[in-house]
């Protein structure tokens, strides 16, 4: 597991622009607390990015566990992520034991390492990944979660194969890869 | 990009100019995009000529886009690679870096523009501001939600117009901003009597995205997009043109939530005579025997002017009166036609008016798309848009907007399409 966050630390940078900070809190308290938030999910990002030595030439993906095939099939497809990036290696991210067992025992081809970690961290990250700029070899396969990410319903109500949605949506491939 | 976003990639490349590293090079462009079209219009203000384009999507070797050859990466000569001066804007830089380093491109020749060393402090700075325009528009309209249109394209806004009145009573919605980020959009909405309507510039139209991002519901802003790039949690638009995911039904299900039986509503027409006279005496045309013609569009490949002067010289035989629809007072008029330009609320009676419209397909055809008239609409057949052809996408009839257009796609037969086209009028 990741060690907790350093709320101190959010805190300090936090206050760094301290008269957009007094502003905003005498105004809406809500934004304040939303970029405190944010900071919070770059620190998880942060410890965890470190912890496993992350590079330019990694992936990572991070399993929700919320749809079972959908993280098979993602596992599956992984290869073609990996080589669409130009990477070398794939870290995984998973928050249930389940998933870490299946991770553990897919035969990858590749360098694959994987994690277990709470689901609230692995949220944490996506919220982090969800509102700045900087990570761009990662992806998920949250359903619902930021409130704007129509995953779920896109498996839902519409007619798209599993291939399609990971290909597509999760890894942002060109095409729609076809294993035989 | 964004206006801010284009200042800082011309700071850059005016920072090259001056170096001299462009002198005598070969500039390339990775990917077909608007970003790339952007970067060319700066390179050219310098006097240089682009070399070419290269993108990963084989259906674009060999066509030309803004001028300019499109080609595949693998088909870089052995002096592009080894000289040649690379321009990038895209999501996918990294990917895109490194596929031109395998290739032996070296990295002091590759520039990549697109942002990534944006801070946090920064971005909320932005979604500060963000939150201020929001707070100043409800100090003077309402406290209200807030709707966003942040893309520049009229077509998505009338294609929202016309489920804009379902979408409210369903939502049992009585008061609200809107908020759209040019002029034609502004107009786009009079066609449809939106209210609170207030047009914010592209910069403004990113402060609320972030705070968006920052603040999501309760930012109290919705965003009437089936799903904008900053928004990477939606992963919608990947899937455009899969499966039945067309513009309509991916707006009526996914930006609207509506059922599936809920059609697009066209816009009783208002009357605009007078105004629509008017147009007409200036211009001299005649109503009903007047070709107005839309040979531009924002997409990226155009069709070749002779091609337009062959079909102007055939409709003048025949006897119309022929205008270019210009977008704007000073866009020039396709040799041989007159000027047009009007406001695009009033476009709709414009065609019905004059009888016959003759264009590329781009938002003005949605505008015009309740206008009884005889329309003919051009797609160009290589087109993609994601994962389907324009007309496959975007084609009226699908939409349900109107089954009255004629709408051809073409393959660069451009004497079968003269035929087509001038066949049916």
């Amino acid at each position: 597991m990741i060690d907790s966050i350093d709320i101190d630390f959010c805190l300090n940078v936090g206050q760094a622009n301290k008269k957009t900070r007094q502003k905003m809190v005498c105004d809406n308290s809500t934004f304040e607390l939303k970029k405190h938030r944010i900071l919070e999910c770059k620190q998880v990002w942060k410890s965890v990015s470190e912890k496993l030595s992350i590079s330019d030439r990694t992936v990572t993906l991070v399993l929700s566990g919320e749809n079972t095939e959908l993280d098979q099939k993602a596992m599956s497809h992984l290869k073609y992520y990996v080589a669409r990036k130009k990477a070398i290696r794939a870290e995984i991210l998973v928050c249930d034991e389940v998933s870490f067992e299946k991770v553990i025992k897919y035969p990858f081809d590749f360098p694959v390492n994987v994690t277990l970690m709470k689901k609230s961290e692995l949220q944490a990250i996506y919220e982090y990944y969800c509102f700045a700029f900087n990570m761009t070899n990662i992806t998920f396969t949250f359903l619902e979660y930021i409130e704007y990410n129509l995953l779920g319903r896109i498996i839902e109500e519409t007619d798209l194969t599993l291939e399609e949605i990971v290909d597509l949506g999760v890894y942002w491939l060109r095409e729609v890869i076809e294993e035989s | 990009m964004y206006e801010d976003e284009l200042e800082r990639v011309k700071g850059k490349i005016r920072k090259l100019h001056h170096e001299g590293k462009l002198v005598n090079r070969q500039i390339i462009f990775f990917g077909v995009s608007e970003n790339t079209r952007q970067m060319m219009e700066i390179v050219k203000e310098y006097s240089y000529k682009p070399s070419c384009i290269i993108d990963n999507e084989r259906a674009k070797d060999g066509k030309y886009c803004y001028q300019t050859q499109v080609k595949s990466v693998s088909k870089l000569s052995k002096e592009e690679i080894e000289d040649g001066i690379y321009f990038i804007y895209s999501y996918f830089w990294k990917e895109m870096q490194s596929q031109l380093y395998q290739m032996g491109v070296s990295k002091e020749r590759v520039h990549s523009f697109f942002l990534t060393d944006r801070t946090l402090d920064e971005q909320f700075e932005r979604a500060e501001k963000g939150f201020e325009i929001c707070e100043e528009l409800k100090t003077e309209i309402g406290d209200y939600p807030i709707f966003v249109c942040p893309y520049t394209g009229t077509g998505d806004v009338y294609l929202i117009g016309t489920f804009w009145d379902e979408y409210l009573q369903r939502n049992c919605i009585e008061n609200y901003i809107f908020l759209v980020v040019n002029k034609p959009c502004e107009m786009v909405t009079k066609i449809f009597d939106i209210k609170n309507v207030r047009k914010i510039t592209q910069v403004e139209s990113s402060y609320l995205m972030e705070y968006y991002k920052l603040c999501l519901k309760d930012s109290d802003l919705i965003i009437l997009n089936d799903s904008w790039w900053e928004l990477r949690a939606n992963p919608l638009q990947r899937f455009r043109g899969c499966k039945g995911l067309y513009f309509t039904q991916i707006f009526r299900k996914f930006v609207f939530n509506l059922p599936e039986k809920s059609k697009p509503k066209q816009p009783k027409l208002k009357k605009e005579d007078e105004r629509v006279s008017r147009i007409f005496e200036e211009a001299q045309i005649r109503p009903q025997n007047t070709v107005i013609i839309a040979p531009f569009s924002n997409t990226l490949f155009d069709l070749p002017l002779d091609f337009w002067k062959d079909i102007i010289l055939e409709l003048r035989k025949k006897g119309y009166d022929i205008c270019t629809n210009c977008g704007s007072p000073t866009e020039e008029p396709i040799e041989g036609t007159k000027r047009l330009f009007f406001p695009l609320d009033i476009a709709p009676q414009i065609i019905q008016n004059a009888g016959y419209f003759i264009g590329v397909r781009s938002g003005f055809c949605d505008c015009i798309s309740a206008s009884k008239a005889k329309k003919i609409i051009i797609y160009d057949k290589n087109n993609r848009f994601f994962n389907c052809s324009a007309f496959e996408y975007f084609n009226l009839k699908d939409m349900q907007l109107c089954d009255d257009a004629i709408e051809i796609e073409y393959d660069y037969d451009y004497d079968k399409l003269k035929l087509d086209i001038l066949s049916n009028l």
